[in-house]
């Protein structure tokens, strides 16, 4: 990679990389799995970023990036799991302190993750992106490529799941 | 009518504070009211959920890491080896698969506008994976690649090709990685191919299956694949 490229790109690492993290995090509802997507995605980034020449922001292409791949990934691991190879569940609700999501230091965090990643796939990318990513619902649209109207369904449809799933806390706010 | 109202705005302008008629409106009306107030809520607990800090190893010093193409990982949650299993296990195993895979394929992909897969099922058999013909004589294979998925990021410890064919295809099938032809040293069944590369550099391959019909038509699905260079 020349110099420039590889001054560029590190700015984006630096910029958007524990960004790229949180987000795998909320997918993937796994510390370890979040590491191991985020490195990929990465790897990924740093092999195409030559062919990245801006005709969209570079944001919304590594973000592109990542989703497409906790998408493959999330299949293939749920292909594994059905087949009996892994059994997800309970890497997921290990007790090992290392594989702790540092997010889910109370019991409040902890519902609201295991609600959120427990979302359909396409509801919970829009959710993790709006709210824990602070993306517009145009943002959304470039990121995952699909219209703004899609994305404000998937959004409200995620909304109405998790308002239900997550009633608890909303009342003690006084609802 | 103002009820529907209340949701529209809800849908469509998340987050955004209420109009005045609208306002007026919940004031006197208590389903929308607790509508907007649990929106309201839920809007202020997503908020508020803490980010994590990025662990330091995936931090600064990713780039000279990356330029080695290299991947570390603090614990692996998809452990290698599961691929040396047994032929007979790894039959069963694709058999099942083909069957998650035709509803994933029909599923999964109807929703990712602009996805470049081409699992292009040529001649002239139109029906999609999944559907169901009458005539069973009809009835053409379809090609469903199993492993590695379209797209798909590989370590060298997953590496194998793997497809499937479903219904059951009797007659020619051509396996090509990177367009030259490896049936020879594939392994091919009615309803399976496998293919172990046996050396193939880290980048961008391609495979390409191909079928020749009872009817002398040609099948050809074709994917591609990512193979991570690993830390020696
Ligand atoms: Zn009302």
């Amino acid at each position: 990679m020349p110099e420039k490229q590889r001054l560029e790109f590190e700015e984006v690492l630096d910029k958007y990389g524990q960004k790229l993290f949180n987000l795998m995090l909320r997918l993937t509802g796994n510390y370890h799995w979040a590491q191991d997507l985020t490195q990929d995605v990465l790897l990924i980034a740093h092999r195409e970023y030559h062919k990245f020449r801006g005709d969209s922001d570079v944001f919304t292409w590594i973000y592109r990036i990542a989703v497409n791949h906790h998408r493959r990934q999330a299949r293939k691991m749920r292909v594994r799991s059905w087949l009996g190879f892994e059994d997800v569940s309970s890497e997921v609700l290990s007790t090992d302190i290392t594989a702790a999501d540092p997010a889910e230091s109370s019991e409040r965090t902890k519902v609201v993750a295991r609600a959120v990643s427990a979302l359909p796939e396409d509801f919970k990318e829009t959710v993790v992106l709006h709210y824990f990513q602070d993306q517009s619902c145009e943002q959304i649209a470039k990121i995952m490529d699909c219209s703004e109207g899609t994305v404000k369904s998937r959004l409200w449809r995620g909304r109405k799941i998790l308002a239900q799933k997550l009633k608890g806390y909303i009342s003690e706010t006084g609802v | 009518m103002n009820c529907q109202k209340i949701e529209e705005h809800l849908r469509e302008n998340p987050g955004a504070p209420l109009p005045r008629e609208l306002q007026e409106h919940i004031a006197q009306c208590p389903a929308c009211s607790l509508l907007w107030r649990e929106q309201q809520a839920l809007n202020d607990i997503l908020k508020a959920f803490p980010q994590v800090e990025l662990p330091a190893y995936l931090g600064a010093k990713a780039l000279s890491r990356l330029e080695g193409r290299q991947r570390v990982s603090g614990k692996k949650l998809l452990e290698p080896g599961w691929l040396t299993l047994a032929a007979p296990a790894m039959a069963l195993i694709v058999a099942f698969t083909a069957l998650v895979m035709r509803y994933e394929y029909s599923h999964q992909y109807a929703d990712i506008p602009n996805r470049s897969v081409s699992v292009q099922n040529q001649g002239n058999n139109n029906a999609a994976p999944g559907s169901v013909q009458n005539k069973p004589s009809n009835i053409l294979s379809q090609i469903y690649p199993v492993w590695p998925s379209d797209q798909d990021v590989v370590g060298r410890e997953d590496l194998t090709i793997m497809a499937s064919l479903y219904p059951d295809h009797p007659g020619k099938v051509q396996v090509l990685l990177d367009d030259i032809d490896v049936s020879a040293g594939s392994t091919i069944s009615r309803q399976h191919i496998f293919y172990d590369p046996k050396s193939l550099g880290a980048g961008e391959h391609m495979v390409r299956v191909v079928l020749q019909q009872a009817d002398g038509s040609y099948q050809t699905a074709s994917w591609s694949f990512y193979l991570l260079e690993e830390p020696s």
